[in-house]
């Protein structure tokens, strides 16, 4: 017989009469593939998309001069005469604005949007044309268009160039105006043209605006500074190449690097977030594989004579192991079908979420337009099918194996029963060998600032959960049997489920396992997540001593520069119930390879009003050698390793300069690193490329007895329409934080509540086979005369068992690995101290919430043995 | 005079607020376009000086930038002979054109003026002509004209007075010159003691004088080469707040330096009925350096032959015979090569033709020879006269 005919008869023909079990594998795998793609999707679109924003962005570019510090005084620009002979040179004010007015209420009148961010490019129009791919259309006869363009954005310092997809899609036309919002100052702007859509100009979904450098300066206030200079080398040159050369030829507090150097300092900081978010993607698909061997070991198990028959009419064994790896993979595949477009879909859905997360490195839209150009390419199905082929067959080569070795004439005889003493101590020996591993893992040292060891460790405290497995499940078994006397009502039932699921023990426990170890994560996140809020609840409440914040619209993003202008902070300062402010500023610097905040404050003010709440104390305070000293976020002081006390190098205009660490201060608002500094050493180290300091961010401290709301809305009536500021009390803040906090977590109870699916899905299907399999002693139940009801609470019953269990494990396993999440994977790739915190209400909810679950789980296969026909199938038996 | 191309004309037609139809539009945005312009234009309250009476020139200050203009120009060109007999014509011209005398936006890199540059090399030998141009602001130094000593550049190409010489500086890609310029003729004013009118109306006229030959030595570099060379050259310099009329769709303008030591300026102002404005004229130098003022009537320019523009689609009249008769100058003016045409698109998208010129001819039966520089605007797209309806 030939394998195929073989495959037919021995392997499709079961599948198809186990239909339900088939489906349920096949859409386990399914569902394991597409949140595994979901996630890599969302999380290669996003960083090619901010890759292809940053890239069209600096066009043709070849390499790209900044300050040191970021921003530097334009004056410098006259020095870079010895890089002139290089190519050509072209300065860039890089710069974000917002449409319209944030939080006014809806105007019916316009058509123009609101609080939608443009990424702002000012250059020299007369110079940077060639450089980057714009394509503006013109509105006047041919031969005067470019000149007439140049002139008008040249001569109005309210110009700007708009995309011709923003401008379809808001109905805008050249011509018309349109608010714009740079610092927290609303001006009109005049629309004086169209970039086509190409170049640049496709970047972020349109929302991009382009603007003379004089104009863009004097409207993102950097009036004497420029954000970087862009040269383009003739194509001769490489840039690789003269790099180095033109670093030499640069004036002290500039460098030259390639454009994508941008880029990466940004994979950088999103990095962290993305593997994290992988490694729990993995678990979904392990979930999956669980699936898998599941399905193919009930496989074995159900046509255990079928294969000694097969093995005593000669079929080798390599047959055997073929025809279940077989079955393996055509779940795999059914499962890929199902799974990539699915992943394709939930991907989308999963940038959306993200989309708050990614903002706090850039800004939203770069989410929103990498889930409109979300799409499956041939290197993720490939990888997909690289990844879910081999572990399946993997998952299935144990229980094809078992097959294989079965003898034949034990095989036709019956099935094998239950645990043996020797193989229990085996498991409880190599449970705690896993147990110990995985402790150890967690004491490594993060690997290339990743805590790939402590994803280890999850992975190995998962592991020996699961190799636990069998052992709490022989324990329940044997304390419910015992327990069972005592019961009048159920004992019986409850005695007959505990046997039945002690004689299934190692089916069963793969089962178990997998629901368990999906329960552990779950609860593992819901303990992280939980202790993660209960720690920034209690920094809001201590650092928030403000009565009010006051801060420009368009500082919705950390990264965000913009400033108050100073009749805003007139205004606020000058409100006779404001007793004293305190302001803030922040600036992005490059530190080594990432991207860190240096913020700016009145030092002695904001300890007086207590907004640090130190990690580490103060000391004796003062500075070593005279030394500059500065404040660093916890985040900072682990990310570079700099406690009190240390030194760190920071690029300042000057050149490199030592400052001390005079305390580390918990910052859960950004895991960037900050630095933060007093006023006068920035003005003295800084302030060469930062001449207008100014606040960005004002704490508003009021009189005894003045109500916020009063002062608010006074502040508010004052500053009128031009001014677009958030002004908002502590508690709003305090809300507002906690939502984002919300936000961010949000996907991983998606993915959390996916996971769940597919290990219900399993123990569903291992109840239904074994109901199939006990056919026999199900029939005979009922001709001793079990009820229907009988028959059906006893199923039920097991599955509540199996439920409960995989819950009881999911509760250690998770706290284990919450542990390991909150105090090395955490620690190792955001820098934050958790206070750990049990969610008991959680535990207890989601305990009751399994319970129930795997009651509903359990109903359909108790349906379906209760109407078992009893006779039927023991005649069948004995044919 | 006008020997420049049209960029600031351009520039100034479009300051000047003519708003031209917005009936064209391309690449299917069209219905991006509001029909009803609701763009003004600038309002312009800066207050230009205009040249209204001849001023008093003095030399070498008034090399220097008239900022108080809105327009202005320093134009140099050439002959030159490398030592081995390779034949060179160049021309270099720096233009700055006023936007706002007081910019609102305190921005360094707000425009006041905005310079332009233009370098053109004719390499009379193998009949290749190469040019460039340049468009910046004055920004963080890129570009400017100072006005208490003589020295105006865009990027590195620049020209300067340097002990008493001019030195002109430019390299672009793979050509390059370094001149220096020495006056073998005091500068002549042209016009009216310096006061050169384009119009009828008062006010549209410019300052104006010439540095007729000026005996001119150094390097020209082309491709990997560089030639010594030497060979004479002359000057413009012209400043001015307006001075084009509705209806002169362009110019033909001519240099002449002859070989016994005398030069003539003449230009045709063509209007769109085809005629000759009466404001064309002339000044012939002579070998002593006084110069005579030649009316329209004064001489006669007649194209003898036509090229058309390969490129452009222009048809330019590059031979011409210039008849004086007060004088007895009787001279043919035949191209070095026909294809020096400046093609400007990524600037103003306006093209002309300015090239080295031979001249050949008599003086009363004497034979003379000489060389010379033309510029012919206006003979494609649309006449300048429409900028100003």
């Amino acid at each position: 017989m030939s394998f195929l005919r073989l495959f037919n008869r021995f392997i499709l023909r079961a599948m198809w009469r186990e239909k339900t079990r088939s489906i349920v594998a096949a859409l386990g795998v399914g569902l394991g593939v597409a949140v595994m793609l979901a996630i890599r999707l969302a999380n290669v679109s996003v960083t090619e998309t901010f890759r292809a924003a940053v890239d069209s962005v600096s066009g043709n570019a070849s390499l790209r001069i900044r300050g040191v510090a970021g921003q530097f005084d334009e004056r410098l620009f006259a020095e870079l005469e010895p890089v002139r002979r290089w190519g050509q040179l072209s300065p860039v004010i890089d710069t974000y604005a917002m449409v319209g007015q944030a939080d006014a209420v809806e105007d019916t009148t316009t058509r123009f949007p609101r609080g939608e961010m443009l990424h702002v490019l000012g250059v020299d129009v007369l110079l940077d044309f060639p450089l980057r791919d714009y394509r503006v259309v013109r509105v006047n006869n041919s031969e005067y268009q470019s000149a007439r363009e140049a002139l008008r954005l040249l001569d109005d310092a309210t110009s700007v160039i708009l995309t011709e997809k923003f401008l379809r899609r808001y109905g805008l036309k050249v011509g018309e105006r349109l608010p714009l919002t740079f610092g927290s100052t609303t001006q009109q702007f005049t629309i004086r043209g169209v970039l086509l859509d190409e170049g640049p100009a496709r970047t972020l979904d349109g929302n991009f605006a382009l603007m003379d450098i004089a104009a863009a300066q004097l409207a993102a206030d950097r009036l004497g500074l420029l954000h970087h200079v862009d040269v383009m080398l003739p194509p001769e040159l490489n840039a690789e190449e003269v790099l180095g050369q033109i670093n030499k030829e640069l004036p002290v507090g500039l460098v030259a690097e390639l454009p994508d150097a941008e880029s990466g300092r940004a994979d950088t900081m999103i990095a962290a977030f993305q593997f994290n978010l992988t490694a729990l993607s993995a678990v979904a698909l392990i979930v999956g594989l669980f699936l898998i061997y599941n399905t193919v070991g009930m496989s074995v198990a159900s046509r255990r004579s079928e294969i000694g028959m097969l093995r005593a009419v000669g079929a080798g064994r390599a047959i055997i192991v073929a025809l279940f790896l077989a079955e393996a993979l055509l779940l795999a595949v059914i499962g890929l079908v199902i799974g990539l477009p699915a992943g394709r879909l939930l991907g989308a859905a999963a940038v959306s979420s993200t989309a708050q997360t990614v903002e706090t490195f850039y800004i939203a839209e770069v989410a929103d337009a990498s889930a409109a150009t979300l799409r499956l390419s041939k290197a993720e199905i490939v990888a997909a099918i690289g990844i879910v082929v081999p572990l399946a067959c993997l998952a299935a080569l144990i229980p094809a194996w078992d097959a294989a070795t079965v003898q034949p004439v034990a095989a036709v005889r019956g099935r094998a029963r239950g645990l043996s003493r020797q193989v229990r101590l085996r498991l409880a020996g190599a449970g705690l060998l896993c147990l110990l591993l995985g402790w150890l893992c967690t004491k490594g040292a993060p690997i290339a600032g990743r805590p790939i060891l402590g994803f280890v460790a999850e992975m190995i405290l998962m592991l020996s959960g699961a190799l636990l497995t069998p052992l709490i499940l022989w324990g329940a078994c044997e304390g419910i049997r015992k327990l069972s006397h005592r019961l009048k009502s159920i004992g019986t039932e409850l005695r007959l489920a505990a046997s039945n699921l002690d004689c299934e023990l190692p089916r069963v426990s793969v089962s178990v396992a997998a629901l368990g170890v999906s329960l552990s994560m779950m609860i593992a996140i819901a303990v992280m997540v939980g202790s993660f809020r209960e720690t920034v609840v209690y920094w809001l409440d201590s650092s928030l001593s403000a009565d009010l914040s006051v801060k420009p619209v368009m500082q919705s993003s950390s990264i965000s520069e913009a400033r108050l202008s100073p009749a805003a902070i007139s205004t606020v300062t000058n409100d006779p119930d404001v007793a004293d402010t305190v302001w803030f500023s922040s600036r992005q610097i490059p530190f080594r390879q990432r991207r860190i905040r240096l913020a700016i404050t009145q030092v002695a003010k904001a300890l007086d009003h207590d907004r640090l709440i130190f990690k580490t104390s103060l000391g004796s305070g003062i500075p070593p050698n005279d030394l500059p000293s500065v404040f660093v976020s916890e985040s900072f002081s682990i990310l570079f390793e700099a406690p009190l006390g240390s030194h760190v190098r920071l690029p300042t205009p000057q050149g490199p300069t030592e400052f001390w660490v005079a305390g580390v201060y918990y910052d859960y608002a950004s895991n960037q690193g900050t630095v933060m500094i007093d006023e006068s050493i920035y003005r003295e180290h800084f302030g060469r490329d930062d001449p207008h300091l100014s606040a960005q961010h004002l704490s508003v401290y009021l009189r005894d007895g003045a109500s916020a709301v009063q002062v608010r809305q006074r502040i508010l009536r004052r500053l009128g329409n031009e001014e677009q500021v958030y002004c908002v009390t502590s508690r709003e803040v305090r809300d507002e934080a906690l939502k984002i906090f919300e936000s961010t977590f949000a996907i991983t109870y998606a993915l959390q509540f996916i996971a769940i699916l597919v290990a219900g899905m399993g123990v569903a299907s291992t109840l239904i086979t074994l109901i199939y399999q006990r056919q026999r002693e199900i029939g005979l139940l009922s001709l001793i005369g079990a009820t229907c009801r009988q028959v059906r609470r006893v199923i039920v019953l097991e599955a509540v068992m199996l439920g409960t269990v995989s819950q009881i494990i999911g509760i250690f396993v998770g706290v284990l690995l919450a542990v390991v999440l909150i105090y090395v994977v955490n620690v190792q790739s955001f820098g934050w101290t958790i206070q750990f915190h049990l969610p008991i209400m959680f535990v207890v909810q989601s305990t009751l919430f399994v319970m129930i679950a795997s009651c509903l789980f359990g109903l359909y296969p108790a349906v379906r043995a209760a109407g078992v026909d009893a006779l039927q199938t023991v005649r069948d038996e004995n044919v | 005079m006008c020997n420049q191309n049209l960029v600031w004309t351009t520039l100034l037609a479009l300051l000047l607020g003519c708003d031209g139809s917005r009936a064209r539009t391309s690449d299917g945005v069209a219905d991006l376009f509001s029909t009803q312009s609701t763009v003004q234009s600038p309002s312009s309250i800066d207050v230009w000086q205009a040249a209204t009476e001849s001023r008093s020139f003095t030399f070498p200050d008034d090399h220097a930038a008239h900022p108080d203009y809105r327009v202005e120009w320093w134009y140099y060109t050439g002959h030159l002979e490398s030592e081995d007999g390779r034949r060179f014509g160049y021309q270099l011209t720096f233009f700055r054109t006023g936007l706002h005398q007081q910019p609102k936006n305190p921005s360094k890199w707000a425009v006041r003026d905005l310079y332009t540059a233009h370098f053109a090399l004719s390499d009379v030998s193998n009949a290749r002509h190469y040019c460039h141009q340049r468009n910046s602001r004055q920004g963080i130094g890129q570009a400017g004209a100072k006005v208490d000593v003589y020295e105006v550049w865009n990027g590195d190409w620049r020209a300067s007075l340097e002990q008493g010489f001019h030195r002109l500086q430019a390299a672009d890609g793979s050509m390059g010159i370094d001149l220096q310029l020495t006056e073998s003729k005091p500068p002549v004013l042209h016009g009216d003691g310096g006061l050169s009118r384009k119009g009828p109306s008062a006010g549209n006229a410019s300052h104006y004088y010439s540095i007729t030959r000026m005996v001119t030595s150094g390097t020209i570099r082309l491709g990997n080469d560089s030639y010594r060379v030497t060979g004479l050259s002359w000057m413009d310099h012209e400043f001015s707040t307006s001075f084009l009329e509705p209806g002169q769709i362009g110019w033909d303008w001519f240099s002449i330096q002859l070989d016994d030591e005398v030069e003539l300026m003449v230009y045709r102002m063509r209007r769109d009925d085809g005629t000759a404005d009466p404001f064309s004229s002339g000044s012939f130098i002579r070998a002593d350096g006084q110069l005579s003022h030649l009316s329209k009537d004064d001489y006669e320019l007649t194209p003898v032959k036509s090229w058309i523009s390969e490129a452009t689609g222009a048809e330019y009249p590059l031979s011409w015979h210039l008849r004086i008769p007060s004088l007895g100058y009787e001279l043919d003016v035949e191209p070095v090569f026909e294809s020096q045409e400046m093609m400007t698109d990524d600037t103003t998208g306006i093209s002309y033709w300015e090239g080295a010129v031979d001249v050949s001819g008599s003086r009363e039966r004497t034979s003379v020879r000489g060389h010379g520089y033309v510029e012919l605007t206006g003979y494609v797209g649309q006449g300048l006269g429409s900028l100003f309806e």
